[in-house]
């Protein structure tokens, strides 16, 4: 694997930028210059561009088998599983691995990134994640080239929304910015999606520094080619594309803005119980009865606030306890439980319960877990529930005689990320952070100076444990560097005092490390959290050796980890939401894994026609689907039928006797080696009128050609 | 047809009060005790297996249905609304039975019925009788077909409503049944009070207290709500179904997302519409901070409704543009808009867009909203497209503020008649007053509600499709003492005035005429709208009223209001010439077990043995 060190730092603080990069530079740094730039044609779709999008001939069948070739390196496989998550969760689009299914995607590092559209060969697809390209919303995107999708920028009416500036395009590179009529890119019946993963940035392929892009609503000039993972409209698309009756399954919202508070109910209906309440009319709603709230000290702002809803939320000032509904869960071993909790004293607990099978009543207690009292804030508070059975029930519980508040809970079937860390007032942070970085400045008299010396600039978190054992921190920049002050940096760094541990092994290398600022958006599906990964190597020095007491690990993370404007913006990720950002972190020991596939069979595997295939379970190199092996080990239509390129996937070749190839009156049937056409119920002709299968072909060509000359 | 005339008033006013009953009233009436109230059972299915969650007893789309030629007009014409409803709202749809293997017949049986799911082979039957002529009343029976059971027949419905017990009539418990999760699963959605499969409150009650109280006492008057599908109702059906894109037929923009829904401005000159944030007092989308000018609207159009506020304006003459619109289901897209501007006018274009890159190809048809006051305006227009891809366009010309917002097209046509009524609180307060004296200057006689000037809201002259006139009269106070404060009333009349016109028709019978109370909401696909239906017939009371010029009649209702203005609708259709053929007439009659209406390759239907049943020796139909 191949590191881009952009602008590598080896300061006083030692850190180490490693930067992702954008499909464009990939590309551009493995030489790849596609159409569309990284589009890939197919030779049997060369000829006549059908629309793989509108054509449901180019669809995959779900769930769509997908093998990785052993030359993928870690982070691809790591990045990989996280955006299978992804696609798990807000679509029905779902990827398994290859057992010798007929059709298949394949994922090489063939050098740079690129797929083809749509399901367009038969057999074995292939699709490329090379250096650079080993990112989730990369492989995302490659992903959905596959499904059938083009670039957002390509639309036919694409020129309402944003203005192309051709003057400042890279000379040759106009190639990137077509567009295609509405048959190729059909818009699904969806609005322009400035935030699409399938949209290149407002600098793609520019000249200098102006951009080439420009989005005719100003707001959406640096969410341009954001690259942090589907925005809903890309997930509607492909829910749409591929007839998702029922995508959302996986996740379950709730900010308790609805009058039914999404099924949660009262257990007992006492004095004290949990009671719904606006924030905007400072009242209790859902009662007939007016319920006074004055001698209340209630959160004057709702959990889910700086997000556009009216505010609600539940509280109870008394012991009470709140049941759900019956939930089922259906993809994951693991249900990632979030809460908001608003609390001085007291225990609020969440309990997990199994339900009857009849009639749905709390059975057994499985599971629960304790929240803190928080002094009277909303806190973020998440849970990893493993359900052992298929439907479950929550049970929320306050014990105690102050006020309790809650909003906004979900749960979604995927993995709680382990690690995590608030900051809260981030306003007087990040300005006494400014006011430092501007006084250093002015000391510093316009020389250089490095902005992670200035204390104020950095926010650290507590030491975090590996699943290893092996301890590592996290740094929060808020100003980059001089050069790029709008930017905040993430770091992670093994920790000093807390690894000596003679029992770790070390190096501390293969371990997948991820990054995440946490969108507060309460709505599971419209989340889009940034994030960044990286994979400890050896060539990272002896940086993940041991520390001892001298050395100084450095930070390895990103310096440009997030703009300011999405940190603040709470616009499109509400990364700041009640002035608090979180900080999230996952940690794999990938030292281990497997990367043996069916594919290393196949190798190698070259040449016209060939692809991967499997015959009881043993995988090997044959000719794709439906051509056949001749005698001179070429791939080619059997006997009988033509090889018609320009038709799609098995329809490549196309029998003979449905060209019109026999005299009228006479029938036309296949024979060993080719077709016979006779006299009706005859065979004796038989003998005269067999051919080799070339000549058959040959003939054939010319009269396919005349046919298509006619039509 | 009986018409259950509850509490006909032919007072000072004459006004004749014609209320939709409830599925139990219906039944009562028909003499009908079912068990769970209006489930038929099928012998078939006795072991009831669970029709919810097993794919076999699901219907294929579209499912045949056909129509009895004993199914009066006003279950015509509430069958049609139905329809539209289904069609708005879910994937499933309807057609008419052209010798299909599976369809369900619908007969006036006697009271509101329906097996729950497809259960029977061939012919499956639904019963909409006396009473049951209300389109949620078919939407509810069609849905029991679909295989969805009553709310409160959930398993954890305990969790939500008391079902107090005592209350209920002797024998009628059985219709407060619950079911374990296999049979009636919630499709995993929570328990929806406000479903159209949920009884009333006091359903089956023995005085005046309720059966059913919801553990969540805002839900007590919506319990039973018999307005249309609630959103968690169309959910269900659509998983059930596994609708993949539902919602396809409307399109909704309420102007919050800064997408603005794939509007855009067809030239960004100095005048242009720009995002206004009511919250925040800004405009937003933009790059360079932009002082909005004096005189923007301080609330936006979907204000009273839960979201964020925020609109388009512009300041001078400047177009916005959509993206293209593909229709699917229906001729007729009513296009709904918002607009506040007291200067100049708006036009609202269709264009036809051009096949290979979208772009505005030719004008088809437009409107034109002129000015009013400073205030948010409802506007509707139904177009009708010529080609199956088209854009709209809007225009201010003028020098002024104009502000546009809540932008919506669905696919079914508008209702054609309509009025608003503004200042609506200071109205009803007048009304209330005006009640207040009146009462007490009768000093505890009984006093005509309808006589009281303030009381009334008239709307101007309509005009039918037939060139008959008619009004609709509003009334704030229904009657104090049997409703209390709590409902208004709405009736039709025909226009006195307006009628002297020797070409038309006399009397103005077999008249279909729907009025609603517009639900505000912006989405679609949240709207309830509240609505009455009525066919006028020759035996009306009283005689001769549909004769040149004399009153007519309505029901009772609550209606929400949006900006203190209430929107009323009505549409009429003349059904005189209706034909009430169908294939099914080919099968009377069809008695006995195992049979079923059938047809055959000429298209001749005829009563034959329902599949996979065949005739035996002896005109049985059996096993083979």
């Amino acid at each position: 694997m191949k590191v881009f060190l952009l602008g590598a730092a080896f300061g006083a603080n030692n850190v180490v930028d490693v930067d992702d990069i954008t499909i464009e530079e990939a590309n551009e740094r493995a030489g790849i210059d596609l159409r569309d730039g990284d589009i890939m044609r197919s030779a049997y779709a060369s000829g006549n561009l059908r629309s793989t999008l509108n054509d449901e001939y180019y669809r995959w069948k779900l769930p769509i088998p997908v093998e990785l070739s052993s030359a993928m390196n870690l982070k691809a496989r790591g990045e990989y599983l996280e955006s299978l998550i992804e696609y798990e969760l807000r679509t029905c689009v779902s990827f398994k691995p290859w057992e010798g299914e007929d059709d298949f995607i394949s994922i090489y590092p063939l050098g740079g990134c690129w797929s083809y559209v749509g399901h367009v060969y038969p057999s074995q697809q292939n699709v490329s994640i090379g250096s650079g390209c080993e990112w989730s919303v990369t492989i995302e995107h490659e992903l959905m080239h596959a499904l059938g999708i083009y670039h957002e920028q390509s639309r036919p009416d694409r020129d309402d929304y944003i203005f192309l500036d051709l003057e400042q395009v890279q000379e040759g590179k106009e190639h990137n910015f077509n567009k295609y009529d509405l048959e190729y890119v059909s818009p699904v019946d969806t609005p322009y999606a400035y935030d699409s993963i399938m949209h290149y940035s407002a600098y793609s392929f520019n000249v200098a520094d102006k951009p080439t892009l420009v989005p005719r609503i100003e707001y959406f000039t640096p969410v341009l080619g954001q690259r942090k993972t589907f925005s809903p409209l890309d997930a509607e698309r492909i829910n749409k594309l591929y007839y998702c009756d029922n995508p959302l399954r996986k996740t379950f919202n709730c900010n308790f803005n609805e009058f039914n508070i999404c099924g949660f109910v009262n257990e007992h209906l006492g004095e004290d119980k949990w009671t719904h309440y606006d924030v905007a009319s400072q009242s209790v709603i859902g009662q007939i009865e007016d319920i006074s709230t004055e001698d209340l000290e209630l959160p004057d702002l709702d959990a889910s606030g700086d997000v556009i809803d009216s505010g609600r939320f539940l509280y109870t000032d008394g012991a009470s306890s709140l049941v759900s509904r019956v939930f089922n869960h259906y993809a994951s071993e693991d249900q990632c439980v979030v809460i908001w909790s608003n609390f001085k004293e007291g225990n609020l607990s969440v309990e997990f319960w199994s339900a009857t099978e009849d009639y749905g009543e709390l059975d057994q207690q499985q599971d629960s877990f304790k929240i803190e009292a928080s002094g009277g804030k909303w806190r973020y508070n998440q849970y990893n529930f493993k359900p052992k059975q298929s439907k479950f029930k929550v049970r929320i519980n306050y014990e105690g005689k102050d006020l309790a508040a809650i909003d906004d809970f979900s749960i979604q079937e995927a993995p709680c990320r382990p690690y995590g860390f608030v900051i809260e007032n981030v306003r007087e942070k990040f300005d006494a952070a400014k006011r430092a970085v501007e006084a250093a400045e002015m000391a510093a008299n316009g020389g250089e100076i490095d902005y992670l010396e200035i204390a104020e600039n950095s926010f650290w978190s507590d030491v975090m444990f590996a699943p290893t054992g092996h301890a590592f921190k996290i740094r929060w920049v808020w100003f980059a560097k001089q050069t790029r002050k709008t930017y905040s940096s993430a770091y992670l760094y093994l920790s000093n005092a807390s690894n000596d541990n003679e029992e770790l092994f070390w190096p501390f290398m293969d371990q997948f490390f991820k990054i995440f600022a946490r969108d507060q958006n309460p709505n599971v599906l419209e989340r889009m959290d940034n994030q960044w990964s990286y994979v400890t190597r050896i060539e990272d020095g002896n940086n993940w050796e041991m520390p001892t007491g001298e050395t100084s690990p450095k930070g390895y993370g990103r310096e440009g980890f997030i703009s300011h404007f999405d940190l603040f913006t709470n616009q499109h990720g509400y990364y700041t939401k009640h002035d608090t950002l979180i900080v999230q972190a996952s940690i794999e020991d990938m030292r281990e894994t497997d990367r043996s596939t069916p594919l290393d069979d196949c190798e190698p595997c070259y040449g016209n026609g060939r692809a991967c295939k499997m015959s009881g379970g043993k995988s090997y190199c044959g000719c794709r689907d439906p051509l056949v092996e001749k005698e001179n080990g070429e791939c080619d239509c059997a006997p009988g039928y033509l090889y018609v390129p320009t038709n799609p996937l098995r329809e490549i070749c196309v029998d003979v006797c449905d060209l019109d190839f026999c005299a009228a009156g006479e029938t036309c049937s296949h024979v060993d080696g080719g077709v016979i056409c006779g006299e009706q119920g005859s065979t004796t002709t038989a003998s005269t009128t067999t051919s080799t299968s070339s000549a058959v072909t040959e003939i054939l060509s010319a009269a396919y050609l005349l046919l298509s000359l006619i039509i | 047809m009986k018409v259950f005339l509850l509490g006909a008033a032919f007072g000072a006013n004459n006004v004749v009060d014609i209320d939709d009953v409830t599925i139990e009233s219906a039944n009562k009436q028909a003499g009908i005790d079912l068990r769970d109230g209006d489930i038929m059972r099928s012998p078939h299915a006795s072991s009831m297996r669970s029709t919810l969650n097993d794919d076999y007893y699901r219907w294929n789309l579209p499912i045949p249905v056909e129509m009895s030629s004993q199914m009066n007009l006003k279950a015509r014409g509430e069958y049609l609304e139905a329809m539209v409803e289904y069609e708005l709202r879910t994937c499933v749809s309807f057609k008419p039975w052209e010798g299909e293997d599976d369809f369900i017949s619908i007969y006036p049986l006697g009271g509101c019925w329906s097996y729950v799911g497809h259960v029977y082979p061939s012919q499956q039957n639904v019963s909409i009788g006396n009473g049951c002529e209300w389109s949620v009343t078919i939407e509810h029976e069609l849905m029991h077909a679909l295989g969805i059971y009553h709310e409160q027949s959930r398993p954890d419905r305990d969790d939500y409503i008391f079902l107090d017990l005592e209350q209920v009539e002797d024998g009628k418990e059985h219709n407060f049944n619950k079911y374990d999760l296999e049979f009636v699963s919630p499709v995993d959605t929570p328990y929806a009070y406000d479903s159209i499969m949920h009884y009333g409150a006091y359903s089956f009650n023995v005085a005046d207290k309720p059966t059913l109280v919801p553990r969540i006492e805002f839900f007590t008057p919506i319990l039973g709500q018999r307005k249309t599908f609630s959103p968690l109702d169309a959910e269900r059906i659509n998983k059930l179904y596994y609708c993949d894109n539902p919602l396809r037929k409307t399109f909704n923009c309420n102007f919050n997302e800064f997408n603005i829904c794939g509007f855009v401005n067809e030239k960004l000159g100095v005048d242009k519409w720009t995002q206004y944030d009511v919250e925040s007092k800004s405009v937003i989308g933009q790059i360079d901070a932009i002082m909005p000018p004096a005189g923007v609207p301080l609330i936006d159009a979907s204000a009273d409704i839960i979201d964020s506020g925020r609109y388009v304006y512009t300041q001078g003459k400047s177009s916005l543009v959509s993206r293209v619109y593909n229709h699917y289901a229906s001729e007729d897209q009513c296009v709904v808009m918002w607009t506040n501007f007291d200067q100049g006018k708006i036009d609202v274009e269709f264009w036809s867009a051009t096949d290979d890159y979208g772009e505005l190809d030719k004008l088809q048809d437009s409107f034109t909203i002129e000015a009013g006051d400073k205030k948010w305006r409802y506007n509707q227009y139904n177009y009708r497209p010529e080609q199956s891809k088209f854009k709209v366009r809007i225009t201010y010309s003028g020098t002024g503020i104009a502000a546009i917002d809540d932008f919506s097209i669905q696919e079914a046509p508008c209702r054609p008649h309509w009025f608003t009524i503004e200042d609506v609180q200071q109205k009803m307060d007048a009304a209330k007053a005006a009640v207040d004296a009146a009462e007490q200057a009768a000093n505890g006689e009984e006093i005509d509600y309808l006589d009281i000037a303030e009381n009334s809201h008239w709307s101007d002259v309509m005009y039918a499709k037939s060139g008959h006139s008619f009004k609709i009269r509003w009334v704030w106070i229904a009657n104090r003492k049997i409703y209390g404060e709590t409902y208004s009333s709405a009736y039709l009349y025909l226009s006195n005035d307006s009628n002297n016109n020797g070409e038309l028709f006399w009397p103005f019978i077999d008249q279909f005429f729907k009025i609603f109370a517009r639900d505000q909401n912006p989405n679609v696909l949240e709207r309830m709208d509240n609505q009455w239906s009525y066919v006028s017939r020759t035996q009306d009371e009283p005689a001769g009223n549909w004769e040149k010029p004399v009153d007519e009649i309505s029901p009772k209702g609550y209606v929400k209001t949006k900006h203190d203005t209430l929107i009323i609708q009505a549409q009429v259709e003349d059904m005189r010439k209706t034909d009430k053929s169908t294939p099914l007439d080919g099968c009377e009659p069809c008695y006995g077990s195992g049979r079923a209406c059938r047809m055959n390759q000429a298209g001749e239907s005829y009563c034959g043995c329902m599949e996979p049943l065949v005739l035996d020796a002896n005109g049985q139909c059996d096993c083979a």
